[in-house]
Order: structure tokens, then sequence, then C-alpha cells
């Protein structure tokens, strides 16, 4: 039974985290880079450890006619990969669960897909202006390979639109950019910079406007998949991508979603070892998806580890308290930062709290102050957060390189098992710094 | 390292108090107009987050444009930049590319610009970075490669001297 959204305490969980029990002179861990990494709760360590220590073996084993696996090891594996997958597809409301392709990351998902489509000059792919550079590299790559092949350094493949003012998602300019070229449109469901989201409604409107001139909509979901009930099929997405690191589960673990006739018509990317039912010396017949996708041995501990972190947080916590305390904590964060922004501090993105999800950036003309409350936090507080570009560099340069630079940023990101006095803990080092910015920046200088 | 008096008082009141929102130092503004080169060093040891980056235009062998971008540079490497950025404004390209970053006395003009008589160790390991992004740039300028970044770190055991040698202009 997930946890009620209403009455949610983070106390309920924190005691299920191991590295928040540890101290470092005398103070726990305040962590604050979720958007990167999550901590991970025993259930999950224990199912990672499960596999090495009880069933340490490869999968892909033969199975016989009852579909049994051909030995020990072999068979508990087994079941526990059927289960982890089962679970995916659940989770993401697949149709089947070999509709999931495992991934070491979001990263490798997307770049399966860009690499697949096969795309011909001509061709288009449609992004905004903010897209992570996961979700941009591997499309100015498939742009540069055109563009060789056209023999037209000019050829336009990727299409960018863009955002309102505040940085928010705006639907007429997306659409204004569909074009009966299309065939692609990758999008990112959730910033990772500053929080802003695609809502459901824009999101189908968008899936059913790229359909319409027969494209396919790829969503980088590496920040929604965590927070909220995400389901493929309601929205329109063909292929989905996110990472299992962000949401409780193992590190190097994620998940490519494919809509059955979208995978099987993907070239695969990286083949070799167990992509293949058969191979002669002259050619290869590949397995059904999603097998032909998952080359060479691949990362069981993370699959038996992605099931317990799936029933962690989505049956033990539940997405609906996770989305209610997430709110409720950067409420109180913008809040309290709010009076402290001026000159030399601002906010990225709407000042709304309730459309950065569990974001929070401030952006900076001087990287000496970020610096100096990056140190500060970790220094007197055991605070964690990130600075710099977040892997938006294109966007930044785009909009904030009048600043004089476009990396003077800090994030802090929160998870279910953050509280509301480990935010005032780290607005209190703002407030400290800020009362007397060039000195806190002496220190350790 | 902790900054010294003549970078804490220098950014104080020459980068931090003229900054806000909108506003931002001359050297840090963006360049008006096309870079002709650009570059970038990493002015902390080890590879860590001060990133100075350069862009200039040339125009007639002279430094017509300057703008220095701090990605989340100390004090003492904005101290640098701004101090170089007005230094370099006008010079002669082939003057700024004669200059040996690693000599003590080309740090003089820009002691002189930050009233340091004492000559502060974090502002002299800052000027040569900055020197050395400059000329990458005013390289770039004129199609060369970049130089690979020598340590410039007072405490560095080796000077730069593990470094492959430069070749000259
Ligand atoms: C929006 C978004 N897309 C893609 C990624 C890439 O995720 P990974 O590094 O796990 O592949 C991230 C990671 O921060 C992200 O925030």
């Amino acid at each position: 039974m997930p946890m009620a959204a209403d009455s949610f305490d983070p106390q309920a969980v924190r005691g299920d985290f191991p590295s928040l029990a540890r101290l470092r002179g005398g103070k726990p861990p305040i962590y604050l880079n979720n958007t990167c990494m999550t901590l991970r709760p025993r259930p999950v360590i224990e199912a990672i450890t499960a596999y090495y220590a009880e069933f340490p073996t490869c999968g892909g084993g033969r199975l016989d006619a009852q579909g049994r696996s051909s030995n020990w090891f072999q068979g508990e594996l087994h079941e526990h990969e059927v289960e982890s997958r089962r679970l995916m597809a659940e989770l993401l409301g697949a149709a089947s669960p070999s509709e999931i392709v495992w991934t070491r990351n979001a990263t490798e998902a997307l770049n399966i897909v860009a690499h697949g489509l096969q795309l011909e000059p001509g061709d288009e792919v449609v992004g905004c202006v903010r897209e992570h550079n996961s979700n941009l590299v591997p499309w100015l790559e498939v742009e540069r390979e055109l563009r060789a092949r056209a023999g037209d350094p000019e050829l336009v493949v990727r299409r960018t639109f863009d955002l309102k003012p505040d940085g928010a998602f705006d639907l007429a300019q997306a659409l204004e950019a569909i074009s009966p070229r299309t065939r692609v449109l990758a999008i990112g469901h959730a910033s990772n910079l500053d929080g802003t989201r695609i809502s459901d409604e824009d999101l189908k409107t968008l899936a059913d406007r790229v359909h319409a001139v027969g494209g396919v909509l790829v969503l980088d979901a590496a920040q929604t998949v965590p927070h909220r009930h995400v389901d493929v099929q309601a929205l329109g997405v063909d292929f989905l991508a996110c990472s299992i690191h962000k949401m409780c589960g193992p590190t190097a673990m994620g998940a490519l979603y494919g809509r059955k006739e979208s995978l099987t018509a993907l070239r695969p990317f990286i083949v070799g070892g167990d992509t293949v039912s058969d191979t002669w010396l002259d050619r290869v017949e590949y397995k059904l998806p999603p097998g032909r996708f998952e080359a060479g041995l691949q990362h069981y501990a993370g699959m038996v580890g992605t099931a317990a972190a799936i029933r962690y947080v989505r049956d033990h916590v539940g997405f609906e308290a996770i989305e209610a305390h997430e709110r409720r904590l950067n409420r109180h964060l913008t809040h309290r930062l709010l009076p402290l922004l001026g000159d030399h501090l601002q906010l990225l993105g709407p000042v709304d709290a309730d459309q950065r999800g569990g974001v929070l950036t401030l952006a900076s003309h001087s990287g000496a102050l970020i610096n100096a409350i990056e140190r500060q936090a970790d220094r007197q507080a055991n605070v964690m957060v990130r600075v710099g570009m977040f892997c938006s560099n294109a966007y930044l340069h785009e909009r904030f390189d009048t600043r004089g630079s476009a990396a003077n940023n800090l994030r802090v990101s929160v998870y279910f098992y953050n509280t509301l006095d480990e935010l005032d803990v780290f607005a209190d080092v703002v407030e400290g710094v800020l009362a007397d910015p060039v000195a806190a920046m002496d220190e350790g200088a | 390292m902790t900054i010294s008096h003549a970078v804490r008082r220098h950014y104080a009141e020459r980068i931090f108090a003229v900054g806000g929102r909108g506003e931002v130092p001359e050297a840090f503004r963006p360049l008006e107009g096309d870079a002709t080169g650009r570059s970038t060093v990493e002015g902390c040891r080890g590879g860590g987050k001060n990133v100075l980056e350069v862009r200039v235009r040339v125009n007639d062998g002279r430094v017509e444009a300057i703008s220095m971008g701090c990605n989340l540079c100390n004090p003492a490497m904005y101290v640098a930049a701004d101090i170089l950025g007005r230094w370099a404004r006008g010079r002669a390209a082939d003057e700024i590319l004669a200059l040996e970053a690693r000599s003590e006395e080309v740090l003089d003009p820009w002691f002189e610009a930050l009233r340091a008589p004492e000559r502060p160790a974090d502002a002299a390991e800052k000027f040569r970075y900055t020197l050395w992004a400059v000329q990458n740039a005013l390289r770039d300028d004129r199609g060369l490669p970049a130089r690979p970044t020598p340590d410039f770190d007072p405490g560095a055991p080796t000077m730069g001297a593990d470094r492959p040698s430069e070749e000259t202009v």
C-alpha cells in the first residue's frame, strides 16, 4: 500500500537509507542532488547483494520446452529477470514486457533510438532549445552523418523550438516546429535544469500531431519516471528513455521503452553476443526485441535491484506521496530563498515552485559566489548540491552568456526522503554567504 | 591557497560590486560582433571547475575586442581576467604572443594594475593562466592549434616541465 499523500512524513522512510545514517563532524548528510542520482534504500541494496551472493551467473541461458532454465543459478536469475522486466513494463504502462530494453542509462536508450531509426536526408528531428545533452548529442551525430551522406553541410536535420521566456514549455511553438518532414519529436518530459515539465495534455497533443505527419515521439523521461506516474500508452509515446539510478535503483541501470512496432523497426545499434538467434560466416539473424538490443552479458544485479526499486518507490512510497512531498519541499525552499535573491543571485525557471517539480536552480553573474555557496554548504553542513551547466550547455549559452558565464549555476533537487529542516539548513547557508559574499569566497578558495 | 588581500580588494570593488542582475563587469560582457579567435583554459590544478573562456577579435594585427567568460572561477581568476582583459585591448597580437608566461617580469604591469607590490601568489598563478588563454585565442585567430596548458600552480613540483616544449609562433 503506498503512503498517503497528504500526511506523508519522510521520517517514515529515512531509516531505510543507510547513507542517511552516516555522520561527518557529528552531522548527517543532506543530500540535495537527486536529479543526478538518488540514494538507495536497504531493500535495493539487499536485492543487488542477493544476486552476487546467491546466483551470480549469466542470464540468457537456454530454456527447455517448459520455459525452465537448464541449471540452478540460471533458473533463479531467470525468474528475477522476468519479474523485473514485467515490473518495468507495468510501471510505464507498456503493453508487454518485450517492449522494455535494459540499458545502462537514459543516454544509452536515446542513442539506441537515434542510431536505430535509420533516418534519411530530408527527415527532420524536432526538439526544444533546452534538451539535455543526452537528448541532443545523439541527434547532432545523426545530423552530421546525414549531412555527410547528402554532401550538404547545411542540411537541416535537427529543428529546435523555443520555450516561454521563463523557461516553461510552449505548446504553440512546439507544434509550429512539426512539419511533414518531421520523423522524430525527441523531447525532455521534465527539465533537469529548472524542473519545468510538459503537461500530459500537451504531450498528448504533441503525440497526435507527430503521428499525423508519420513521425514518432521519443520522450526523455529521465526526470519524470522517478517522480510521477508515466503511462506510455495513455500519452501516445513511441519510445521512452529513463534511468533507474534516478529512482533509488542500481547505478548504471536504465530502460528503453519502445512500442512493439517501433522497436521492431529499429536497427540494432550495439550488436554481438546475446543479440542474435543465430550467425553464419556471412550473415546474422537477430533475436526479436528486446533481446537484439541487449548486447553482451548484462547488468543482472541491476535488473534484480530494479525490481526492488520499483517496489519501493511505486508500491511502498507511492507517486502521489512523492509528488505532494516534493511540492511541499520546493514551495518551502522557494519561500525561504526568494527574499534572498537580488542582484547577485537569481532563480532559473518560473518563480512558481509548483511549476518546477523538485528542482530549484540559482544562477549568478559570479562563479565565485556559486562556488562559495557550494563549498560552505558542504563544509558547514554536509549539504550536497550540484553546480555547473547540468548538461544543458547549449541552452545556457544561448540564453545566459550575457551574465558573463553560462556555467555559474547551483542546483538543489529533492526527493521524497528530504525534509523541510534540511532545506532550512541550506537556506541558512545561502543567507550566511550573502551576508558577506567576498569573505565567504575566502574559505578554502 | 587563501585569497590575498589585493585580490579580495580588486574583486570586491571592481568586479562583484559592479556585477548584478543584467550587469556584468566590462571585461566579462559578451563580445560585440564576431570573435576571430577563442580559447579555453582550465585554471585549476587537477581539472577543477575554474574554466576561463576567452574570445578575441583581431583587426589589423591588434586586439580590437576581447571578452572573458569565467565558468565557476575563483576570485583570483576573475581578477586576472579583468586585468588582462583591459590590458590586452588595443595591444598588438604579436606583442602578446611573444610574452613568456613563466617569466617573472611578464607579471609587472598586472601587479601594478592590481596595486599589489607584494606580488601575491594567487594572482601570479591566475595571471599566467589568463595570459596562456589569451595567447591561445590569438593563435586560434591565426589558425594555429592551442598549446596545452602547463601547470602554473606555485605548489606544483614541476612548473610545467612535464609539458611538451612550446613551438614559437
Ligand atoms: C533530462 C535528462 N535526460 C537524460 C539524462 C541522462 O541520464 P543518464 O546520465 O542516467 O543517462 C539526464 C540525467 O541527468 C536528465 O536529467
